[in-house]
């Protein structure tokens, strides 16, 4: 019976930061489906899951990354180009310089895994911001990117990725059911592995953790490593999807994943969010998504629509435990004196 | 009680050190920004000596006009102890509207820049909204506007292109005897002076250093907030409008940029994370940097990919040297 | 009341208010004349703040009204526009604005058609004008207040206060950031300005002897009432104490104390606990200390001593110089985890912003530092023995909560510092390193707190204490050493402690000023 509640407990410690808001987006996804199949005749719900885990794949690993980071306070702007690396260096690995495709894969996720890295050593160590470090980053891996692959062309995703991400197991995409799988097992490691919780406590306070013996310079590297690491696996699936990888493919990505994030609950100030949130809050985007295409909605519409749908995600969610732990402010200010000197 | 009170320890404040002496002055950011602004300079003339005229002075203020102005927004968010990464799309905005709205006539072009520009502080007083009276982070909501915007200026214009009266680039494109940037810029130093010296920028400063305890103290705390984010949207509309006028047509893209180089313009010029502290003077030294550096990139042949990490160099080395070796995220805000 | 109520006195009458269920106050009378200094004393909990944000307004009573010359000030349904030219607050947090100066600081708030400018010169001379009037050297008006130490911030909100032209000044726990002497300065001011301009004064302090000697009235709080009001001459400390506490925990604070002075001598055979030769960091120079196994140390020293330098380097988290040895064994302490490996456990005095992790449960926040240990396979949490880890600590502590699984805000502030002490006491050591370990905790949560810090010493291990109560050093500890710019300036064994002879000394320090020679390089203007 104690194990069962212990399970039940995991369940809801998944879900337990910022139900609300999670809820809100299965709400939306179920919303959306039946004005999907109220709507367009044509629509086939079986086939549009599959559809959609595998498009959920591509931003939910990028968003799952993102979560990583932003559950210590940070962010990582660098994942759009570190996604379209990923795909790049494998099919030119593979393709052009013949590689077996497992090593370029491995590789690849190697190099994400070293600007990962340096990220977090400057983060963690120069206390630069974030923001600052890793738009910077995202800039240099574009530069770096293209320099390293001028020469490189034809460039064709290896036919084994392709071959796999176009697979279905029980109907459902093999990659979305991969991601759903992944995050996961993340979810439970958060709540549940020793690493997990000094990750939630860099993030809930950092100078507490720290003081409690937290290291949390590895904490950050490793956030920001990770974080990486996914958004190129995320950068190697897409271009399995598109068969053909180009650059800048992994600029649409960032707005959707944080849009994901923020949706299933994610908050900004660190140390609360759940990976099972982010998933849902992505399956929420790119619900959303397939709506607005069957709708044939412009790309200025669906950038309005998705700052419009975090903020109102924000606005529902309320204040962090953070905020809520400072002293209440009262509600009257006082004016402005009048002529001070007696 | 009747008692004397003994003259107690007097508060250990240093009298005032020598305001000109090297030591003092090197610490002061808007000095050491405008010393390596002018060292640059003096390295890219070194480098391409057929640049040393005031023709390529008056090209370099031009350029660094824009980043100047969106940088000058940005400041006054962060000394607010905010931050606003919606600049780059309002730029966008504007050149989009502005190639595509405005007409040739005097009357026209300068009843498009009101709205343009009326438009920017709209933008900005959204923003404003939502991190002073709902208690928002600042960095999801100018992410979330980031992309409101964004896509407004595609909806506007939906690739590059249209077309900017002549009338308008011609004046904005002036570069004999002196650039329109170069004087642009000296105007707004000269308002800087006069703002510096408010009470309202003391609240601002206030309101970056302790948004809590400036409320207690009787500022306006939250209207001050928002004016700042106004402030920022209005200026990021008067750069794109420069923009528009120097590339003469409209780009939904071309403001991206612009957000990470405005903040590190920004940071170079002196401009604290922290909140509470920050110079246009520093600013524009910053902008003189950035643009420079582009030169230099040029004249060096190297490839343009260096640039981003040429800058971020800069912007690591200015924000060590601060002293606030940790300036800590604008996220976190948190500090040992 | 001894004399009868003046028409310009402020009136507090029946003062209610309570928050959630909780009533903070209940049924206050509160009389303060123009021209006398009122001194309002109770321990954390009683009620203190919630009475000085009321007659700040910033906060509406639920029953009962605040009263001057026929007008009501403040009711539950309505606070007085511009309250605060009458009454003005100097509250306990501090409201100076670091990144402006002195001058800014002073004017700010002051209503103008904006945007003015506002002149240096203007800034300057009011500057000069509010200073001295209170017969204190003038500072330089454009010095940014980021730099200047705690005291000196403190004393500009007290000018403000003062030169604002209020009627009413309330002080909330001024002397916290004063050294003894400015606090015999701001005693005599307080005197004067009642004196000679009629002001209203409320010093709201838990130290009674300043108490004693500031105040002409005294109003006692306890769980939200009045227990006692009447002119200061009228009640002797000792007195004091027992309406404060109430007279069981008196006792118990008593018992403490006898527990304190018990057979717990340092056993002199062995190495010393902690022993520092030459150390420096930050404000803190040459430093050369020690504390013998079972012994309990205090330091005492005004704010910006070096105090903090000298704990958080101890702790690891600042570099320094000089030598330390734990238990004879040179040990370099680089990081917070070489110190814990060392043996050093240290509890941080800022709760809020070093100790508590908000969006993390009561349970979680306790095991903090030693999750490594509480594992059933490496790397993985086991909620057994996290269950019996938490319900260990919660009884060894007393610690009065829901439930491990709620969160930190719904705790008292003495029960989160003793989750917090529980995290830092939960990786065991040799060394315990406490700076302000009882700060904003009510006087039972002392009690128990003091109990611990016996029970360690008679484990055997060495504790080291930093506090600004020196009443509180005085109790707890076997010997005190006192800080006086960043130099240990005297010491005390236990048969000589007391609480006058440490504070003595902090005021004796100034005259080591003069051997020591110049000021210590500010580094960390805020220690």
């Amino acid at each position: 019976m104690n194990q069962l509640l212990d399970v039940l407990g995991t369940g809801l410690d998944l879900l337990r930061s910022r139900r609300f808001p999670a809820a809100l987006a299965i709400a939306g996804i179920v919303g959306l489906f039946l004005a999907a199949l109220f709507m367009f005749p044509s629509f086939d719900s079986y086939s549009d899951i599959s559809e959609l885990t595998l498009f959920g794949a591509f931003v939910g690993f990028v968003a799952a990354g993102e979560t990583l980071v932003i559950l210590i306070g940070g962010v990582d702007l660098s994942a759009p180009w570190v996604m379209t690396t990923g795909g790049i260096l494998v099919a030119g690995w593979a393709t052009a310089q013949h590689v077996p495709t497992v090593v370029a894969i491995i590789g690849a996720l190697a190099v994400a895994g070293c600007v990962g890295a340096v990220n977090g050593i400057i983060v963690a160590w120069l206390g630069l911001s974030p923001v600052i470090v890793t738009l910077a980053t995202n800039g240099l891996v574009e530069g770096g990117l293209l320099a390293y692959e001028r020469g490189m062309s034809p460039l064709n995703v290896p036919t084994p990725i392709t071959h796999w991400v176009y697979t279905k197991v029980w109907g459902l995409s093999s990659a979305g059911i991969f991601w759903i799988v992944a995050s996961v097992i993340l979810a439970i490691l958060l709540r549940r592995s020793t690493p997990g919780f000094r990750h939630l406590a860099t993030g809930g306070n950092r100078i507490a953790a720290v003081l409690s013996g937290v290291p949390t310079r590895l904490v950050t590297v490793g956030a920001y490593c990770g974080c990486s690491v996914l958004c190129a696996l995320a950068g190697i699936l897409y271009s399995g999807f598109v068969q053909i990888p180009y650059y800048g493919m992994g600029d649409p990505f960032l707005f959707e994943a944080v849009a994901g994030a923020v949706i299933g609950g994610l908050a900004f100030t660190g140390g609360e969010g759940s990976f099972v949130g982010t998933l849902i809050g992505v399956l929420f985007i790119v619900t959303l998504n397939q709506f607005m295409s069957a709708l044939n909605v412009s790309a200025g519409v669906v950038d309005l629509i998705y700052g419009g749908a975090i903020l109102f995600a924000l606005a529902v969610s309320g204040p962090g435990s953070a905020q809520k732990a400072l002293t209440k402010r009262p509600a009257r200010r006082p004016a402005a004196k009048e002529a001070a000197t007696p | 009680m009747t008692q004397v009170y003994r003259a107690p320890t007097p508060p250990t404040v240093r009298s005032v050190e020598s305001r000109y002496r090297a030591s003092y002055l090197l610490t002061q950011p808007t000095l050491r920004v405008w010393v390596l602004a002018i060292g640059l300079l003096i390295f890219y003339f070194a480098l391409s000596p057929s640049s040393m005229n005031f023709g390529s002075l008056n090209l370099l203020t031009e350029n660094a006009l824009p980043l100047a102005w969106v940088a000058a927004g940005q400041m006054a968010v962060v000394t607010a102890a905010q931050i606003d990464l919606s600049v780059g799309s309002v730029m966008s905005l504007s050149t989009a509207i502005a190639a595509t709205q405005m007409g040739s006539s005097g009357v026209d072009v300068f009843g498009t820049i009101l709205v343009i520009v009326l438009i920017g502080a709209a933008l900005g007083a959204v923003n404003g909204f939502f991190v002073a009276y709902r208690g928002m982070s600042a960095f999801i909501v100018t992410i979330a506007t980031w992309s409101i915007i964004d896509g407004l200026a595609l909806l506007v214009l939906p690739s590059a292109g249209g077309a900017v009266p002549n009338g308008f680039a011609n004046v904005i494109n002036t570069t004999s005897p002196v650039s329109f940037g170069a004087i642009a810029l000296v105007v707004s130093l000269v308002i800087w002076m006069w703002v510096r010296t408010t009470a309202g920028f003391m609240r601002l400063r206030a309101v970056g250093s302790s948004a809590e305890k400036a409320h207690w103290a009787g500022v306006a705390e939250r209207r001050t907030t928002l004016m700042a984010f106004m402030f920022s949207g209005f200026a990021a509309a008067c750069a794109g409008l420069v923009l528009a006028g120097i590339t003469q047509s409209g780009d939904p893209n071309i403001g991206t940029s612009y957000i990470l180089n405005g903040l590190a313009t920004a940071v170079i010029g002196g401009v604290s994370l922290f909140g509470g502290s920050g110079s246009f003077a520093g600013v524009v030294g910053g902008a003189m940097v950035l643009t420079v550096v582009n030169d230099v990139v040029f004249a060096l042949g190297l490839n343009s990919y260096l640039e981003p990490a040429i800058v971020g160099g800069i912007l690591a080395v200015a924000v060590l040297t601060t002293g606030l070796g940790s300036q800590g995220s604008i996220i976190q805000g948190v500090d040992q | 009341m001894a004399e009868p109520v003046r028409s310009d006195a402020l009136e507090m009458r029946q003062i209610s208010k309570h928050f959630g269920g909780q009533l903070a106050v209940n049924g206050v009378d509160l009389v303060v004349q123009a021209g006398e200094v009122h001194g309002l004393i109770g321990q954390n909990g009683a009620g203190k703040s919630t009475v000085v944000n009321i007659l700040a307004g910033r906060l509406k009573p639920n029953e009962g009204e605040v009263r001057h010359a026929d007008r009501v000030l403040v009711s539950p349904t309505h606070v007085e526009k511009h309250l605060e030219t009458l009454v003005t607050v100097v509250h306990q947090e501090g409201s100076v604005l670091p990144a402006l100066t002195i001058g800014e600081n002073l004017v700010l708030g002051e209503d103008r058609p904006a945007p003015s400018t506002v002149s240096r010169k203007a800034m300057r001379s009011r500057v000069a004008g509010a200073y001295e009037a209170l017969g204190l050297p003038v500072p330089d008006a454009s010095a940014l207040c980021s730099k200047l130490p705690p005291a000196d911030r403190k004393i500009l909100e007290i000018v403000r206060a003062f030169s604002s032209g209020a009627r009413f000044v309330l002080l909330d726990e001024p002397s916290a950031s004063l050294d003894p002497r400015m606090t015999d300065w701001l005693i005599a001011a307080m005197h004067e300005a009642a004196r000679v301009r009629s002001l209203g004064i409320i010093f709201v302090s838990h130290r009674l002897r300043e108490v004693q000697r500031g105040t002409d009235v005294v109003t006692i709080l306890r769980d939200g009432k009045v227990v006692w009001d009447g002119p200061c001459d009228g009640i002797t400390p000792a007195e004091m104490v027992g309406h404060i506490a109430g007279k069981e925990i008196a006792a118990r604070v008593g018992e403490a104390s006898q527990q304190q002075k018990g057979p717990h001598g340092p056993a002199s055979e062995s190495p010393p606990a902690l022993k520092l030769t030459g150390f420096t960091c930050g404000t803190a120079r040459d430093i050369s200390l020690k504390v013998d196994k079972g012994e309990i140390v205090g330091v005492a020293g005004v704010e910006g001593q070096g105090q903090r330098d000298l704990f958080y380097a101890l702790a690891g988290t600042r570099r320094y110089q000089g030598v330390v040895e734990l238990e004879g064994k040179q040990v370099r302490l680089r990081s917070r985890r070489a110190a814990m490996q060392a043996g050093i456990m240290f509890l941080p005095d800022d709760r809020a912003r070093q100790g508590v992790i908000a969006p993390m449960t009561i349970g979680d926040n306790m095991m903090v530092a030693s999750i490594g240990t509480l594992r059933a396979v490496p790397g993985w949490r086991s909620r057994a023995r996290e269950r019996e880890f938490v319900e260990k600590e919660r009884q060894r502590f007393s610690i009065k909560m829901a439930g491990p699984r709620s969160f930190m805000r719904e705790l008292s502030g003495g029960n989160q510092q003793k989750v917090l002490l529980a995290r830092s006491l939960s990786n065991e050591g040799r060394l315990v390193v406490l700076f302000e370990p009882t700060q904003g905790v009510d006087v039972g949560v002392k009690a128990d707190i003091y109990a611990q810090l016996s029970d360690l010493a008679a484990k055997g291990l060495g504790v080291l204490l930093y506090s600004s109560d020196e009443d509180e050093l005085s109790l707890v500890s076997d010997r005190v050493l006192v800080l006086g710019k960043g130099r240990v300036v005297a010491e005390f064994t236990s048969e000589k402690i007391s609480r006058d002879v440490i504070v003595e000394a902090m005021v004796g320090y100034s005259d080591v000023e003069a051997q020591l020679g110049p000021e210590p390089v500010a580094g960390t203007a805020t220690a």
